[in-house]
């Protein structure tokens, strides 16, 4: 036992963590390292691009950095640097992270225009150089964009050449102009991540039309509309089960990362109730709890709901996270944190949710 | 974008190739570049890489033999930074533009002369073509290594393994005996690499002391600087790991024919791999055949040629069983370094290269839209740019003249600017060379790396080898020693905890860190760039790769990856005739990656002389090859450009530039004008070629080269060489005879001893060494070799003197195997104690 300072005079059990979400930054000038020389420009302009249209869908109003992330977590230089970041997570007992770098390239990389494949390949190429200071701890999740289904599909096996563990795709690829992912030219893509055993990662995004709200949103942190973005999931979710995508593919994996586990229970069990209402829901077999018992994982940080939620998602799908540097992270509190979070818990689901779960997941031995 | 060579003004007078190709470097880093051309014609003007090598310069006829030109020429020099020339020794004093005269004009003046030979020894007489340079030097020799070895037959020693036959077949080079000729222009090549990396240099020195000075060098230099690793003299030869397999020409060099008829080139030619993967119906490359994990890796010992042999037959069988394609996609699986043989047209198309700047595409104002070498290397604030193509001849006499009369006015004050800078920096004398005061951490692997360390300390900077303690091993060998010589070595074990405060020091004592490790392992040593940038603002920082920036990006790259992507071993091989790739012995790729980035890092230090801030630089081997091969243009969709190419018998390119067998050894002709075919005609006898003859011009005899050569040939068998020579000679036909044993007597010419040329020094193991010398020389600030290469660990207690640990503190260090001394090598190691064991040295 050893005493936390953070809460003097309380004891915490040592434990090792898996955090199923956590935050890096890759540059840009990291990303041209691996980009030739000629498409930095096409880089530089689709990134402008990006900025200018969340201006706009900003109008004007900002949401603040220290609104999004606990200061002293990112200010760590391990928020950028590989390998300040293995020194992070050890301070705070964290064997391995679970990472998405800032911020959704999958909807940035639109912006880029007709180069936009060899600026994903390289991103993916900057996400591997950071992963591999240790790619056992630093469990890297690329990102994927889907516009041309040929090369995500290569991209898939390409990057699980690379050790490539989990991948993140957009949650609402309509918002793109693509199809939704029960159009059978995902099919193929299906099949690569169950080839690979790759983890499909459909991580909180801000779907375009919730910018209405941010814009009309009155409060000083824009509070209202940073509460929505997980209901939002619900769709990509309902995707998933209600179209027969997890039926045809009983091999396929996907986490949903930071949902609000508050809502989910509720949600699936009002899924399930509707399997037997006047809804068809052609080539779906099970009822919407049995998918996402069998195929499903979602992540949480420190969410008391969540524990209470556990049994019914299921004690082996449910991750636990510190969602490094993000304003409700942990760090570098977690062993008091999990402590307090999970009193009461028997101790072998405590090992599952804070460890086993994510380790199984994410193939870590 | 502003380049770190913007507002320096170069004077180019040169003619032929090194000057051309130094200048192109300057002007594609912002140096306004002005071509000062002779009237008449100039038939090396005419080659097809001076459309590459020009490009983004302005052409300006003056002719220095007249008056009002020469007043034009001189309020230029006056206001210029740099002027380059390449005359035979005394014509410039003839012409009154020799350095001491421009430089009482302009004394911020950085003068460059680049001459076949030097100025001052029993050579410098001699025509300063490559292909008689190479001759001369016995480089022609060393192509495909020698009988037995390099290093014994520089060193005058019987050849290794006297009794080892080996099959022709395998063998690489033209099925023949005697010298090869490569289509490379080595000397050349070596020329420029040294002339550019000297100018920069001297930029560098000129901030500090305020005064330009005289850089030379030369195409013996250049032709030395290519033989890095071929040219190594040792007294025991026998000592344990000094010698390897690749210096024989019997040892097998991984080049393997595939199924579409194309060559692969397999480096090292590691069996397990080819075998293991190409067992089946189809290739079956996994990760688990990377070398590091193949327990039967080829070494570096020399009894390895025994292996190569043994498995060259099964390797090749089962090479030839896919394609070229296949077997490069393989490579890149398991992180085995295989490309497929390509030629220098099809690099210029190479969408890959094209995207990174390496090649770029230019508006020929004669040949239309052209593909060429870009941008050899960058600089964080200086990515490099190319004006514009080459200028025709004197398409800027005008404007330049016009320049020069509105200068000319000016000539006194900057005369009086240059005076007064020239006392400026009387209180730093840069005695050690143009570099003096810059201390460099060299983390460098293999030779692409360690040899920019080389050529840095060779300016006179203090470079310090971060070695490891099992380092001792590769040190040991010969090429390790090619890459090492006068730098400090300090061993530390970097996975001891203890190691981080002491490399934490070395960075605060640096000026400059390089290395050429893959990215990520620099990430995980703490030397990246990010994580330095903000402690060390100061640091210029160097990264080089195998290959430019993109897909290729990760894969392992050496030397021989570079040269089949740039067509080097293409050309080389003159597989445009029909001959069969060959990996030259002095091949450029791994040095003149070196050389790349020792310019890139002194030009970022001139420019950190002027503001203060470090930078990041890069190149990669790959841009190296693609320089060595810029003498290549190709059109858009990868058609040949005419030029001259190589035959299959590796003699030459031509019937005037080649290799004649004589009654006893082999004689080099390298004929430029129709007044050489002239005086060939009349001391041979030869009236077909004379004037008036049937073969008297030069469109006569292109149009029956073959011909041409099998007169030559007929007429060169029945005499001895030295008589030919010594006719031909006297009648002022360019030409040498290509000596077996001409490289030793470079090691026996007092002259270039003294001049550093070639050096000389005693080894603590393998006694006295010859190797190359300096590549450069420095009028005010004269540089040395700084010593034999270093013993891995053997300067580690003055370097921790030097980082202000006390004697305690130190042997602490030494106690807890954080650091480690010279006794790390067993050879070097008191009695009982225990040396560090090498992950590579064979058990």
């Amino acid at each position: 036992m050893t005493t936390n300072s953070s809460h003097p005079g309380a004891t915490v059990k040592p434990r090792r963590f898996f955090s199923a979400d956590s935050h890096c930054v890759i540059t840009d000038a990291q990303v041209k390292q691996h980009l030739a020389t000629r498409f930095h420009s096409a880089w530089d302009a689709g990134m402008a691009r990006h900025a200018a249209k969340q201006d706009e869908r900003q109008a004007g109003k900002r949401l603040e950095l220290e609104d999004f992330v606990d200061l002293e977590a990112a200010r760590h230089p391990g928020y950028f640097d590989p390998k300040a970041r293995l020194a992070a997570m050890d301070a705070d007992g964290v064997q391995c992270e679970v990472m998405y770098s800032e911020f959704d390239f999958t909807s940035k990389v639109y912006e880029i225009g007709e180069s936009w494949q060899v600026c994903a390949t390289a991103y993916n190429d900057a996400l591997a150089e950071f992963a591999s200071i240790d790619p056992q701890r630093i469990l890297i999740t690329y990102q994927l964009p889907l516009i041309d289904v040929d090369y995500a599909v290569a991209e898939v096996h390409r990057l699980a050449g690379l050790g490539a563990r989990s991948i993140q795709i957009p949650n609402f690829p309509s918002e793109h102009g693509m199809p939704d992912y029960h159009d059978p030219r995902y099919e193929k893509l299906w099949h690569a991540f169950c080839e690979t055993g790759v983890v499909v990662a459909n991580h909180l995004t801000l779907k375009n039309a919730l910018w209405d709200v941010f814009r009309r949103d009155p409060t000083p942190q824009k509070g209202i509309f940073t509460a929505l973005p997980g209901f939002a999931i619900a769709e990509t979710l309902m995707g998933y089960i209600l179209t027969g995508v997890l039926e045809r593919h009983p091999k396929l994996r996907v986490v949903f990362v930071e949902p609000g586990l508050f809502w989910l229970p509720g949600f699936i069990r009002f899924l399930d109730s509707r399997m037997h209402q006047h809804y068809d829901f052609p080539g779906v077999k099970l009822l919407p709890s049995e998918y996402f018992r069998r195929q499903m994982a979602a992540t949480f940080v420190h969410e008391p709901e969540a524990i209470a939620a556990r049994h019914e998602l299921g004690v082996e799908n449910v991750l636990w996270s510190t969602d490094f540097p993000h304003p409700c992270c942990n760090w570098p509190n977690a062993a008091a944190k999990v402590e307090h979070l999970f009193a009461g818990v028997p101790e072998d689901e405590i090992e599952k949710i804070t460890w086993q779960n994510g380790a199984t997941m994410y193939g870590i031995a | 974008m502003a380049l770190v060579l913007d507002g320096i003004r170069v004077l180019d007078l040169s003619s032929g190739i090194a000057g051309p190709m130094t200048t192109m470097l300057l002007a594609d880093h912002g140096a306004d570049v002005t071509r000062i051309e002779r009237p008449g014609d100039d038939p090396l003007r005419a080659q097809l890489g001076q459309h590459v090598w020009n490009r983004g310069k302005r052409s300006a006829v003056l002719d220095l033999k007249n008056a009002a030109d020469k007043q034009s020429f001189l309020a230029l020099v006056a206001t210029a930074d740099v002027l380059l020339e390449s005359h035979a020794p005394g014509v410039t004093q003839r012409l009154g533009i020799d350095y001491e005269t421009l430089s009482a004009i302009n004394p911020r003046l950085v003068y460059c002369s680049i001459t076949g030979y030097g100025r001052d020894n029993p050579y410098s007489t001699r025509p300063g073509y490559d292909a008689l340079v190479a001759a001369r030097t016995g480089l022609q020799w060393e192509q495909r290594g020698r009988f037995g070895g390099s290093a014994p037959h520089l060193s005058g020693q019987p050849p290794l393994f006297p009794d080892l036959e080996v099959a022709p077949e395998r063998l690489q080079g033209a099925p023949r005996e005697g010298p090869l000729f490569p289509a490379s222009r080595f000397p050349s090549l070596g020329a420029a690499y040294a002339a550019t990396t000297a100018i920069s240099a001297a930029l560098r020195a000129r901030e500090v002391t305020g005064r330009g000075q005289w850089v030379e060098t030369s195409l013996l230099q250049g032709a030395l600087a290519a033989g890095v690793l071929a040219f190594a003299m040792a007294e025991k030869l026998d000592t344990p790991m000094f010698m390897s397999w690749v210096g024989d020409s019997r040892s097998p060099k991984g080049l393997f024919e595939c199924k579409d008829g194309r060559w692969i080139h397999a480096w090292p030619p590691n069996p397990r791999f080819i075998l293991s993967a190409g067992a089946g119906d189809t290739l079956n490359a996994t990760p688990d055949l990377t070398v590091r994990q193949d327990p039967e890796r080829i070494g570096l010992g020399v009894e390895e040629i025994f292996v190569l042999d043994h498995y060259w037959e099964p390797m090749a069988q089962t090479v030839k069983k896919f394609t070229a394609d296949e077997w490069t996609a393989a490579g890149a699986i398991a992180q085995v370094c295989i490309q497929k043989v390509r030629s220098p047209e099809e690099a210029l198309v190479d969408p890959l290269l094209m995207a990174d700047d390496v090649v770029t595409e230019l508006a020929d104002p004669e040949l239309g839209p052209i593909r060429g070498a870009g941008i050899l290397y960058k600089l964080e604030r200086s990515p490099g740019a190319i004006r514009g193509p080459a200028p025709k001849k004197g398409a800027h006499t005008a404007e330049v003249k016009s320049e020069a009369a509105r200068a000319g006015s000016a000539t006194k004050a900057a005369s009086a600017v240059g005076a007064a800078a020239s006392t400026r920096g009387a209180s730093k004398p840069l005695a050690k060379g143009p570099l003096d005061g810059i201390t460099v951490l060299d983390f460098g692997l293999a030779v692409a790396g360690p040899y920019a360390g080389q050529i840095l300390s060779d300016l006179g900077a203090r470079v310090i080898k971060v070695n490891a303690l099992h380092d001792w091993y590769w040190h040991s060998s010969q090429i390790a020693m090619a890459c090492n010589r006068g730098k400090q070595s300090i061993a530390i074990d970097l996975k001891k905890p203890g190691s981080k405060a002491v490399i934490e020091r070395l960075l605060g004592s640096a000026d400059v860190v390089m290395h050429n490790m893959r990215y990520r392992a620099a990430i995980k040593l703490g030397i990246d760039y990010e994580s330095l940038k903000d402690r060390f603002p100061r640091i210029v920082y160097c990264h080089t790769r195998g290959f430019e920036r993109g897909p290729r990006l990760e894969l392992p790259g050496n030397d021989q990856t570079g040269a089949c992507l740039a067509g080097v071993e293409w050309e080389d091989g003159g597989c445009a005739r029909g001959g069969r790739p060959i990996w030259s012995l002095t091949n450029m790729g791994d040095t003149g990656n070196g050389f790349l980035a020792a310019i890139a890092i002194c030009q970022a230090l001139y420019e950190r002389e002027k503001t203060g801030r470090g930078q990041f630089c890069e190149t990669a081997i790959v841009n190296a090859q693609m320089f060595n091969t810029s003498y290549a243009a190709a059109r858009p969709d990868g058609s040949r450009i005419e030029r001259p190419l190589l035959d299959a018998m590796q003699t030459g390119f031509s019937a005037g530039v080649r290799l004649y067998p004589t009654r006893d050894e082999w004689l080099c002709l390298s004929l430029v004008t129709d007044a050489h075919w002239h005086a060939l005609a009349k001391a041979m006898g030869l009236p077909e070629l004379a004037s008036g003859g049937r073969y008297a011009t030069a469109a006569a005899r292109a149009g029956a080269d073959e011909d041409v050569a099998k007169l030559l040939e007929h007429r060169f068998a029945t005499e001895p060489a030295a008589a030919l020579f010594a006719k031909l000679d006297a009648a002022g036909v360019p030409c040498e005879i290509s000596g077996e044993n001409a490289s030793r007597e470079l090691w026996r010419t007092p002259q270039l001893i003294r001049d550093g040329y070639v050096a000389k020094y005693q080894h603590r193991i393998i006694g006295e060494m010859g190797q190359p010398g300096l590549a450069f020389h420095f009028s005010d600030t004269p540089s040395a070799v700084q010593g034999p290469p270093m013993m891995v660990g053997e300067h580690s207690r003055e370097i921790l003197a030097s980082l202000g640990y006390s004697e305690a503190e130190a042997g602490a260090l030494f106690e807890a195997g954080v650091v480690g001394d010279e006794t790390v090598n067993p050879t070097l190691a008191k009695t009982g104690a225990k040396p560090v064991a090498s992950p590579w040295e064979k058990k």
